[in-house]
C-alpha cells in the first residue's frame, strides 16, 4: 500500500488503466445509463476517482474488478440522483444540442428489444447481468464490484435472470401488440382507399 | 419461480433452489467440483431445472451478443479525463496518507476537518429572509475559500446569487454545532466532480438531544430551538447570537456553560465565541415549556415576533397559537380552542388555520359552497364524531384576540350526535401587534403560504381529518392532536390583498402590546401590514368582521386555483422564495413514510402563472427529509440515507436568473431534518 502520495505514479497508473479498460468501462456505463454523453462524463469521473483512490488498490491484478467497482458506484449514484433530480437543461456549454450522426447510431444500438428489456429491470439486477455476462466478471469479481457478498451477488444475479426473462416477454408482447396495431391501421387505410 | 423468502414446502423445491444457485455459480465460474457433480445429477432427473438452465443459457447467449455491439467512447475522453485529474491534483485533496484515510470509492471525502469523523445529524436551519451578507457567529469560510475555488469541473459551474445555508450537525461525541455554508457555486446536472458546499467553522450548540427544529431569525441574531422528544421535550428555546467575533474562542460566558460534556441542563444552548456585547449572549432561555410544538415555527419579517402552535404535553388538548415578542419573558397563548395552527407569516401578519365541523352533505346534494374546489367524497370524518357539528362554515371568531373555532372546544358536545361530520378548515390573518384578526373570505383553506410579494398563495383546498382518531373513528373537537389533509388538493392560487412592500426589517423596541402608530392605520400601506381597510388596526384588539358582512374587499385566495398535488397527502409544506418567483413544495405521501418528496415550481409573476418551460426539479420531486429552506437564489434540503450505505447530505439547488445548478455538502451521518 502506498504510504505517500505520488501524483506522477498515480497518473501513470490511471493512464495505463485507462488505455486497457476505458472502452469496456464506457460500454458498461452506456448500458447502465443508456446515455452516451452521460456515460462519457461518468467514465471520466470513474477514472478520476480511480486516481484519487489509487492507494486503496492493494494488488494490481485486481485493478479491473476494482475499476468496475468504482464505475458501478458511479453509475448507481447517478441513477439514484437522476431518479430524484431532474435538472433543467444546462444553458452553458451544450454538448450535442443537435443529435450527431454518432449519437443517432448509438441510439439505434441502444434501442433493441434486449436493451429495452434490460432497461426495464432494477438497476442492480441490470448491473449484475451486464457485469457477469457481458463484461465477464467472475462471481467473486462481481461481488467485489457490487460491494456485496458472494451469496448476495448470486441472489441478485438469479433474480436478474428471472426479471430479464419477464422483461423480454413483456417486450415481445409489446412488439406483437404494436404489430397488430400497425396491421389494423394498414387494413383500415386500405379499406378507406377501396371506398 | 422461487421467491427469496418463500417457504420451502418440500425437499424438491429446496433442491430446485439449490440447482438455481448452482447454475448461477456455474455461469460465473465459482461452482466447485462436488457441487457441480450434484448439479449434473440433479439436472439429469429434473426436467424443470433443465428447461430453466436452457432458458438461462439462451438469455446468456443473448446478453453476450451485446459484446458485438460495444459502443465507442468519444475520442477525446482521455484528454478530458487527464484534465480532470490535473484539476484534482491542483486541488491537493487527498494526497498524503491517502491509502490510510480514503474510504472505498464512493462519496467524496470531507474537504474540511469539520466533519471528518463526525456522525453528522444535519438539521437544515430555516434562513428565510436572511439578509445576504449578514455575518453570523463564525463565518470562517468566506466566499472564494479553498473549497470554493478548488473545483474546476469540466462543465462551467454556475455562480448563483444565493443566500447561505445553515445546518446543525452532530459530532461523533454527541455534541451539536451550527454550520453555515456559502452557496457560491453550483454545478450542472449533478456533476459528480462538483466541489462540496464551503461550510464554515461550526459554532457549538449545547443540546442534550437532536432538536426538532432550529429557526434563525431574519437578522441572524437569534435562534429558536424546538426541543426534541427527549429531555428537551416541550420547550421552545431562544438563543441570542451576536455578530461574529474576530476569532472563535473556546471560552464562553458563564451563562452559556460552554463545555458540551458538562452542559448538564438539558435545555441550554451554548454558542461560542464569547465576547459579544450582548449580555444574553450564548444563553438559552425557554419561552415556553410543557408543550409539544405542532407544525411550523417562524419569525415575522421584522424579526420581532416568533409564532408557533403548541399543545399541552400529554395531549389533553389540541394546538393553540402562541406568539412571542423579542424581549418578552415568555410566549403568549393567543387562542384557546385547541384547534389553531400556525401556518406562517405574511410580512408581520400571522397566518393561521382552524377547523370547523359540518355535517356531511346528503348524497346527491350539492356540495357546500366551501367545497367548491373539492369533492365531498372521502371526507375527513365520516365516522360518527362526538363533536358538535358546527352551525356555520364561516369562521366566526368568538374570542379576542385570535378568537376560537366555532366548534365547541375542549369537550364533546352536550348531545353527542351520530350524524357524520366532516372537518373543514378555515384560515385567517392575525396582526401580532394588535390582535386584529381578518378571516379569509374563501373557506376550506388549510395552512396557506403567501408569496412575500403578495401575488400568489398556496394552500390545501379541501377537508381535513384527525391524525389520531379513536379506533371507532370518533374524535373530540379541541382535543385532536393534529389534522391532516383529507379530500381535496394542494393548490396554487392568486392572492387578493397585496401587502405593502416589506421594508428592510429594522429591529424595533416596540413593546409587544404596543398599538401601531397612527400613520399605520386606516389602510395606509405599512411595513408588512395589509393595505386593505379590512385589517386596519385599531387601538383595541378587535374581533374580526364576518367577511360576508364586510364591505371591505375580501381577503384571501382569489379562488381560481390550479392543482399542485392531489389527495392523498399526509403532510405538506410549501413556501415561496422572497421574490415570489419560486415555490418549493414538500409532500409526505403517507404518514408512515420517513421521507417526503420536494419539488420546485417556477412562477411567472407577470403572467401570474406557473412557468412550464422551467422545471429544474419537477414533480414528483426529489426525496427530502422533513424541513427544507428556500431563500434568495437557492433551495436546500437534506436527503434521506439511501441504499448501499449512501449517507445523507444537504443538497442545494441554486439559481441565477433562469440558470440552475446543484451543490451538496459532503455526505455523512444519518440526517434528522427538521425545521
Amino acid at each position: 500500500m502506498t504510504e505517500t502520495w505520488d501524483h506522477g505514479a498515480a497518473t501513470a497508473f490511471v493512464e495505463s488503466l485507462f488505455a486497457k479498460h476505458h472502452t469496456e468501462i464506457y460500454a458498461y456505463l452506456v448500458r447502465m445509463l443508456r446515455d452516451p454523453d452521460l456515460a462519457a462524463d461518468l467514465t471520466q469521473d470513474a477514472f478520476v476517482k480511480a486516481y484519487k483512490a489509487y492507494a486503496t488498490l492493494e494488488k494490481d491484478e485486481n485493478a479491473r474488478a476494482w475499476l468496475y467497482q468504482i464505475a458501478h458506484r458511479v453509475a448507481l449514484d447517478e441513477i439514484r440522483h437522476r431518479r430524484i433530480i431532474r435538472m433543467v437543461p444546462w444553458s452553458g456549454e451544450s454538448r450535442g444540442a443537435a443529435p450527431s450522426a454518432e449519437r443517432l447510431a448509438m441510439d439505434l444500438r441502444l434501442s433493441g428489444p434486449l436493451e429495452r428489456a434490460l432497461a426495464r429491470i432494477p438497476e442492480r439486477q441490470r448491473a449484475a447481468l451486464l457485469l457477469a455476462e457481458v463484461h465477464d466478471l467472475t462471481g467473486l469479481e462481481l461481488a467485489a464490484a457490487m460491494g456485496v457478498s458472494h451469496v448476495a451477488a448470486r441472489a441478485i444475479l438469479t433474480r436478474a435472470r428471472d426479471s430479464l426473462r419477464r422483461a423480454l416477454a413483456a417486450e415481445q408482447e409489446a412488439e406483437r401488440s404494436a404489430e397488430a396495431k400497425r396491421d389494423a391501421e394498414r387494413a383500415a387505410r386500405e379499406a378507406g382507399t377501396g371506398r | 419461480m422461487t421467491l427469496p423468502f418463500r417457504r420451502r414446502h418440500n425437499d424438491a423445491e429446496a433442491s430446485h433452489d439449490r440447482a438455481r444457485a448452482d447454475m448461477s455459480d456455474d455461469f460465473t465460474g465459482v461452482l466447485d467440483g462436488a457441487e457441480a457433480a450434484w448439479l449434473e445429477e440433479h439436472l439429469g432427473r429434473c426436467p424443470e431445472c433443465r428447461a430453466e438452465r436452457d432458458a438461462f443459457l439462451a438469455d446468456r447467449a443473448l446478453l453476450r451478443s451485446l459484446r458485438d455491439r460495444a459502443p465507442e467512447p468519444p475520442r477525446d475522453l482521455w484528454a478530458r479525463t487527464a484534465a480532470a485529474i490535473e484539476a484534482e491534483a491542483r486541488q491537493g485533496r487527498g494526497r498524503l496518507g491517502l491509502g490510510q484515510i480514503l474510504p472505498p470509492p464512493g462519496p467524496r471525502r470531507i474537504p474540511l476537518g469539520i466533519l471528518a469523523s463526525a456522525l453528522v445529524v444535519l438539521v437544515v436551519v430555516g434562513t428565510a429572509l436572511l439578509p445576504r451578507g449578514v455575518p453570523f457567529v463564525l463565518p470562517s469560510s468566506p466566499p472564494g475559500s479553498e473549497v470554493a475555488r478548488a473545483s474546476e469541473p469540466v462543465a462551467t459551474p454556475l455562480v448563483p446569487e444565493a443566500n447561505r445555508v445553515a445546518w446543525v450537525q452532530r459530532s461523533a461525541d454527541g455534541t451539536f454545532s451550527l454550520v453555515f455554508a456559502n452557496v457560491d457555486h453550483a454545478c450542472p446536472h449533478a456533476d459528480p466532480t462538483c466541489a462540496p458546499l464551503a461550510d464554515s467553522s461550526p459554532a457549538p450548540l449545547a443540546l442534550a438531544a437532536p432538536p426538532v427544529a432550529v429557526v434563525l431569525s431574519p437578522h441572524s441574531d437569534q435562534l429558536a430551538v424546538i426541543g426534541a422528544d427527549a429531555e428537551t421535550a416541550g420547550s421552545v428555546l431562544i438563543v441570542d447570537l451576536s455578530t461574529p467575533a474576530p476569532a472563535p474562542s473556546a471560552e464562553a460566558t458563564p451563562a452559556s456553560t460552554a463545555q458540551p460534556e458538562t452542559a448538564t441542563p438539558a435545555a441550554t444552548v451554548a454558542v461560542t465565541p464569547a465576547g459579544s456585547p450582548s449580555p444574553a449572549h450564548g444563553a438559552a432561555r425557554a419561552i415556553i415549556s410543557g408543550v409539544t410544538v405542532v407544525g411550523t415555527v417562524g419569525y415575522s419579517a421584522d424579526g420581532q415576533w416568533l409564532a408557533f402552535s403548541a399543545r399541552p404535553k400529554g395531549g389533553s388538548a389540541g394546538p393553540d397559537l402562541y406568539l412571542w415578542h423579542v424581549g418578552d419573558a415568555g410566549a403568549r397563548q393567543v387562542t384557546s380552542d385547541g384547534e389553531t395552527f400556525f401556518a406562517g407569516w405574511y410580512g408581520n401578519l400571522v397566518l393561521a388555520s382552524g377547523i370547523v365541523l359540518q355535517p356531511v352533505p346528503p348524497e346527491g346534494s350539492p356540495a357546500p359552497a366551501s367545497s367548491s374546489e373539492t369533492s365531498a367524497e372521502g371526507t375527513a370524518a365520516t365516522a360518527a364524531a362526538t363533536a358538535a357539528p358546527a352551525t356555520s362554515a364561516a369562521p366566526a371568531s368568538s374570542e379576542a384576540p385570535g378568537g376560537g373555532a366555532p366548534a365547541t372546544p375542549g369537550s364533546p358536545a352536550s348531545s353527542p350526535t351520530s350524524q357524520p361530520v366532516e372537518a373543514h378548515p378555515y384560515s385567517f390573518l392575525l396582526d401580532a401587534s394588535t390582535g386584529v384578526r381578518t378571516p379569509f373570505a374563501l373557506p376550506d383553506v388549510w395552512l396557506p403560504s403567501i408569496d412575500p410579494t403578495g401575488r400568489f398563495v398556496t394552500y390545501w383546498s379541501g377537508t381535513v381529518t384527525p391524525t389520531d382518531p379513536a379506533s371507532d373513528g370518533t374524535f373530540v373537537v379541541g382535543q385532536v392532536k393534529s389534522w391532516r389533509p383529507a379530500s381535496g388538493r394542494l393548490v396554487l392560487d392568486g392572492w387578493t390583498a397585496p401587502l405593502a412592500p416589506v421594508a428592510t426589517p429594522e429591529p424595533s423596541g416596540e413593546p409587544a402590546t404596543s398599538a401601531p402608530s397612527p400613520g399605520e392605520a386606516g389602510g395606509v400601506p405599512t411595513n408588512g401590514r395589509l393595505s386593505t381597510p379590512t385589517s386596519a388596526p385599531s387601538e383595541e384588539p378587535v374581533e374580526s368582521a364576518d367577511p360576508s358582512a364586510s364591505t371591505s374587499p375580501p381577503v384571501g385566495p382569489i379562488g381560481t386555483p390550479i392543482e399542485l398535488a392531489p389527495a392523498p397527502i399526509a403532510e405538506f409544506d410549501a413556501h415561496f422564495d422572497p421574490r415570489g418567483t419560486r415555490l418549493a413544495i414538500w409532500i409526505l405521501d403517507a404518514p408512515e413514510a420517513s421521507a417526503g418528496r420536494l419539488w420546485l415550481v417556477v412562477l411567472d409573476p407577470v403572467a401570474g402563472a406557473v412557468n412550464p418551460s422551467l422545471q429544474p426539479m419537477a414533480a414528483p420531486g426529489v426525496q427530502a427529509l422533513r424541513g427544507y429552506t428556500i431563500d434568495t437564489g437557492r433551495l436546500a434540503w437534506a436527503t434521506p440515507a439511501g441504499q448501499d450505505g449512501q449517507q445523507s447530505s444537504v443538497q442545494v439547488l441554486a439559481w441565477k436568473g433562469d440558470n440552475f445548478g446543484q451543490v451538496q455538502s459532503v455526505p455523512g451521518g444519518n440526517p434528522q431534518i427538521v425545521r
